[in-house]
């Protein structure tokens, strides 16, 4: 119980009950705060509950607008789980912080001569230190990146380690993250989102500021460089969209300044690693990894990765290149490892480490595993065998059998396990419905080489578990909360940018670096997928306006060419050209067409391929036209029947019109917006025809509903009114839309458009594509010529219009397809997937 | 001590151009305590663009090479001087039994016992089976002298076995070669591979090839023979010895290492990944030619 001079009975503490036998973070064992949490509490309390609720709120809301997701794997429905977040910060003191960064410096200094030595000498096999089962034994150890560095080049550039507080209240490691740790995103993510939900408690608190330990990587990153270049290329490795931690990478790339790139996107050849760009070959001199180990290389590694990049172990060896961290690393990760810290600290530093770590056991050791059975239930077991997330054994929650079982497996194979004991993790609050309660943590904590030694992130990725109950399993797969980390500081933090204002003289430069082809093709959909979007919500708008508009004047009657117009303009046939019943009963078939993401052409499914195109693409976008393409989604959320429609559906015109304001007002004109542009000209030009041509030639007749909505989705009416007043005149129409060079919806204004892109098309490779596409463009211009305008508005007074028009938009619409293949045949040119050969015997 | 001469080609024909390949060899014979390597080359058309030399985890040579330029055919060929004296007699000062010398394997702090002990564990391509366990428990009986539990063992494949190139692929698992009785020259040395690491005996992989001598009164046909595999077996006291279960030989005569590695998959000959390429066609031809004895001191040991 808090003693009540702590706080107001009513205060955010008033329900706050630690357990006695655990170590918690704010209340020292008499139940007083501890110190360093006084002022924050104070603040807390004159904040209260209710506005604290408030601001928990308001923090989920910016994860979700800022796309902050987390991939939970073998679930559907779970992919792109939004990030689950805690507004109380944990704090930790200073002198507290102190000790544990002297340890977590030692224990990466440790791991990078351990790395060294086992893929090197073997000096600690050799002379027994480890029984070389443990190492040989173990899958992470790859056989392959034996002498892959040079022995004194350090193989250890980022790593990542996971800290519990024993009862006593010292730090202990419960695990290591070695090979490609993740997290560190994720943690500047929680921190942006406090600093701003909590802005004065923010800055009346000195927190020590994560942007430091940022600089620090880059800086670790360039000098590792081979060559020692001034300005290094530098990228981030990612197995793409599908990995949990995906968001990380596309933010981190972004964050850092990196391309992002996906195994594909790079080559080696003469033992460099090339990025496959518009312009050609990039040279690359630093990889930042996110790849697995065993997936790194397809030639010498896992032979079934797609994700890696052939030949890449041989560029590192030739060391025209630094992977950090290199293959190989991950056999730090093993459980075993952590039964023998004690052999390896007093072989490799000759004392005791600082910082303990959770009691482990490996029962290739007959004492350890008699231990091991003799105390299943009080131990967490791992098989290293196990990948690392699905390897956590807990026989404390298994019935006899279970156990039974899992004794046999032991047993039959004791080198193949290790075990853990459990460590009662130490307790910190989080905001309930009533006030504050208590949940254990785990704190991640990050590293990074610095010249020869290492510099710990201040500050962390603090996880808590989501139930009340304790002694549970805190991880990101399984649902637990994160929160900020806040590391105190006795002075007051000094400001960092990543911009650094060096003493070099900066070389002016007007490109922002080489674009990968994959990257390009991702943008050319982005603006492809835009602009479908808009089309088809403004129809859809136009629609159910009208729909509910009749209905309330007791006419429950829709247009049949109108709702076939929007068939025509989705490609979602049958739909509305087909089952004539469809036409009298449209709510439900409207309503799929927009919230059905599963189905092609719908307008959720045009904002999911949007989302997904940006994803990817992530590092080319700003920050806020991903915060607009994560809202986009949320919008048509709740909708439940087509009434409800019309509000969303002006939102995401507003979002989408605001994305087109951002893109043509922020891009850079560079080969990125080329792509995006070219994209939303071809498919601008494309949705008009289409909608001229069922306007026009598919309908029976030419109605003014039918020219209104088409004004409407053209965005069009009110220069048609300006020039028209309200007469709807089917001549007044095709011109506006389609001859008329002033307006910016018009197939005219995107021709024009496509012709001066073309001539800026980043050419250095595709001279002869390039005419080829320009040649077909002047054709599509010719096509539009030989329609005389005046022929048109003659025939008109009778309100039909020559069926040679249908012919020129057909002819027209087929030569903008060319367009397009011929320039994304030469752009996107799908890299065909490397494959194995093998000599069978 | 007999010399050979071993050329080893391949040939891979592609449907479409491949625009880029990286490959790795294990075609350089390594020289050890029975061989020597007296000369090597390896021809690869079209040119390499990028070539690296290597010795892998094993001690291994590797070679490493990539073709840059679209190609459609890559003729790899490998030419080997070798001299090879193997052991005729493999004899124990004392006797001892196997479960002492696995004992040894496991407790013995002497670096080559120490190195042998990896040797023990399961392998990509070969884990610990209990049918693999009980077949070879046969040859196994308690207290029996190590190298005649061994010497039996691999006589029992050479007999229970059937040599059948059409059975099996590099893909086949062993339980499958185990039940269907037939396989080829991998399938028997991973199975007695296998058979040996569940004894607690530890046993490598080697690849290489072997001297064919054609029947009575035949020629011997150009390109006839194969890459061949077989193990070596770690016996305290001794060291690793030769035994080719195809062939029944313990220790083995006219075979010539190349390398030797946990299993198949640590010493391929030849591997690569390509991009484009299409289907292709494959041809392997392998010659193993004794040379007449002469001195050769001008000849360079690599």
């Amino acid at each position: 119980m808090i003693q009540e001079s702590a706080t107001s009975p009513a205060g955010v503490l008033s329900s706050y009950h630690p357990q006695l036998n655990t170590f918690d973070e704010m209340c020292d064992h008499s139940g007083s705060l501890r110190s360093h949490w006084q002022p924050t509490i104070n603040s807390l309390n004159e904040i209260g509950i209710s506005e604290l609720t408030q601001i928990h709120r308001e923090s989920v809301r910016l994860l979700r607008e800022n796309g902050v997701t987390y991939n939970v794997y073998d679930d559907p429905k779970g992919a792109w789980r939004p990030w689950s977040f805690d507004p109380i910060p944990f704090l930790v003191a200073d002198p507290e912080w102190k000790e544990l960064e002297a340890g977590l410096i030692e224990r990466a200094e440790v791991w990078d001569l351990l790395l060294r030595d086992l893929y090197g000498p073997r000096q600690l096999i050799r002379t027994g230190v480890l029984p070389p089962e443990v190492i040989d034994g173990d899958p992470r150890y790859l056989r392959a990146c034996h002498s892959l560095r040079p022995p004194d080049e350090r193989m250890l550039y980022l790593s990542a380690v996971d800290i519990g507080r024993r009862h006593d209240g010292s730090f202990i490691v419960l695990e290591d993250r070695t090979q490609a740790p993740s997290g560190a995103g994720y943690a500047v993510e929680n921190r942006i989102i406090s600093a701003r939900v909590l802005p004065d408690l923010y800055r009346d608190t000195q927190v020590h500021r994560l942007a430091v330990f940022f600089r620090s990587m880059l800086a670790s990153l360039s000098a590792a460089a081979p060559d020692d270049k001034d300005e290094p290329r530098m990228v981030l490795l990612t197995p793409g969209p599908g990995n949990e931690t995906y968001f990380e990478h596309s933010y981190l790339a972004h964050y850092l300044g990196l391309t992002l790139v996906e195994g594909s996107d790079l080559v080696v050849r003469d033992s460099k690693v090339y990025l496959r760009t518009l312009d050609g070959l990039e040279r690359i001199d630093v990889i930042v990894r996110r790849v697995d180990d065993t997936y790194c290389d397809p030639l010498e590694l896992r032979s079934d990765s797609v994700l890696g990049v052939p030949g890449l172990m041989s560029a590192i060896r030739a060391g025209t290149v630094v992977v950090a961290n290199p293959p190989g690393t991950g056999i730090c990760e093993s459980p075993s490892l952590n039964a023998f810290i004690p052999e390896i600290c007093r072989a490799i530093l000759g004392r005791e480490p600082r910082l303990s770590t959770a009691k482990s056991w490996w029962c290739g050791r007959p004492a350890d595993l008699e231990y091991v059975l003799a105390n299943l239930e009080s131990l967490v077991i791992r098989s290293i065998r196990a990948r690392v997330r699905q390897g956590l054994i807990w026989p404390n929650k298994m019935n006899s059998d279970e156990i039974g079982r899992l004794r046999d497996s032991i047993r039959r194979e004791p080198s193949h396990f290790a075990a853990r004991e459990i460590v009662p993790l130490s307790t910190t609050p989080v905001l309930g419905e009533k006030g504050f309660e208590p949940r254990e943590l785990v704190l991640r904590t990050f590293l990074v080489s610095l010249i020869d030694s290492f510099v710990v992130m201040p500050g962390g990725l603090t996880r808590v578990s989501s139930a009340r109950e304790i002694g549970g399993n805190i991880s990101s797969q399984e649902g637990g909360v994160s929160k900020d980390t806040w590391v105190l500081s006795a002075m007051p933090p000094r400001f960092v940018t990543l911009l650094q204002t060096g003493a070099r003289p900066l070389e002016l430069r007007r490109s922002g670096g080489e674009i990968a082809s994959r990257v390009a093709e991702n943008l050319y959909w982005l603006g492809r997928y835009a602009e479908r979007a808009e089309g088809t919500a403004r129809l859809l708008r136009s629609i159910t306006t009208h729909l509910l508009e009749a209905r309330n004047a007791d006419n429950d009657v829709c247009p049949p060419d109108l709702l076939r117009t929007l068939t025509h303009l989705t490609t979602t046939y049958p739909g509305f050209a087909g089952d004539e019943r469809l036409l009298y009963h449209p709510d439900d078939e409207l309503l799929a067409l927009i919230v059905d993401s599963q189905r092609s052409g719908t307008l959720a499914f045009s904002l999911e391929s949007l989302r997904r195109t940006s994803q990817s693409a992530r590092d080319r976008l700003s920050d806020d036209m991903w915060r607009i393409v994560n809202k986009l989604g949320e919008e048509l959320i709740d909708i439940q029947h087509m009434g409800e429609a019309v509000e969303p559906l002006g939102r995401v015109i507003l979002h989408l019109s605001a994305l087109a304001g951002l893109i043509s007002d922020s891009m850079t004109r560079g080969p990125g917006f080329w792509f995006v542009d070219f994209g939303k000209r071809l498919e601008r030009a494309a949705d008009t025809i289409n909608l001229l041509r069922s306007v026009f030639f598919l309908a029976d007749e030419f109605i003014d509903p039918m020219a209104e909505a088409l004004l409407e989705v053209t965005d069009s009416v009110m220069t048609y009114r300006r020039r028209y007043k309200s007469r709807l005149n089917p001549a007044g129409v095709l011109d506006l839309l389609l001859f008329d060079k002033l307006n910016p919806r018009s197939v005219a204004f995107q021709l024009n458009r496509l012709r001066d892109l073309l001539t800026e098309l980043p050419s250095k490779q595709v001279p002869i594509t390039l005419q080829l596409a320009q040649q077909t463009l002047l054709q599509a211009f010719g096509s539009l010529g030989t329609t005389d305008i005046d022929i048109i508005g003659r025939r008109s007074e009778d309100g039909s219009v020559p069926a040679i028009l249908d012919n020129t938009l057909l002819v027209l619409d087929g030569r903008l397809r060319r367009v397009s293949n011929i320039v994304c045949a030469a752009y996107f040119a799908q890299v065909q997937a490397p494959r194995q050969l093998v000599e069978f015997q | 001590m007999t010399r050979y001469r071993v050329t080893h080609r391949t040939l891979y024909r592609y449907g479409e151009p491949v625009t880029l390949c990286h490959n790795e060899a294990h075609l350089r014979p390594r020289s050890g305590p029975f061989q020597n390597c007296l000369s090597h080359q390896v021809n690869v058309v079209p040119v390499p663009d990028t070539v690296a030399e290597r010795r892998d985890f094993f001690g291994n040579p590797v070679y490493y090479f990539s073709v840059e330029k679209p190609h459609e055919s890559l003729d790899v060929m490998a030419t080997s001087e070798v001299e090879v004296a193997w052991p005729v007699n493999i004899n124990l000062a004392e006797p001892l039994s196997w479960e002492r010398a696995a004992e040894i394997t496991q407790t013995s702090r002497d670096p080559e016992c120490i190195d042998a002990r990896s040797f023990v564990l399961e392998s990509p391509f070969i884990s610990i089976e209990k049918d693999v366990a009980a077949y070879t428990a046969k040859s196994f009986a308690p207290g029996r002298d190590v190298l005649e539990s061994i010497r039996e063992f691999i006589g029992r494949i050479f007999v229970d076995f059937t040599f059948d190139p059409a059975s099996t692929t590099v893909a086949t698992p062993l339980l499958q070669v185990l039940d269907q009785r037939r396989g080829v020259c991998q399938d028997f040395a991973h199975l007695a591979i296998a058979g040996l690491r569940t004894m607690g005996i530890a046993a490598r992989y080697v690849s290489g090839y072997i001297e064919t001598v054609p029947p009575d009164g035949e020629e011997r046909l150009i390109g006839a023979d194969a890459s061949h595999a077989w193990l070596s077996a770690f016996v305290p006291g001794i060291g690793w010895i030769d035994l080719d279960p195809t062939n029944n030989h313990f220790p083995v005569t006219s075979h010539v290492t190349l390398a030797w590695g946990r299993d198949y998959g640590d010493v391929t000959p030849l591997k690569g990944v390509i991009t484009g390429g299409g289907g292709h066609t494959l041809v392997v031809a392998v010659d193993v030619i004794r040379l007449a004895d002469r001195p050769h001191s001008d000849t360079s040991i690599h």
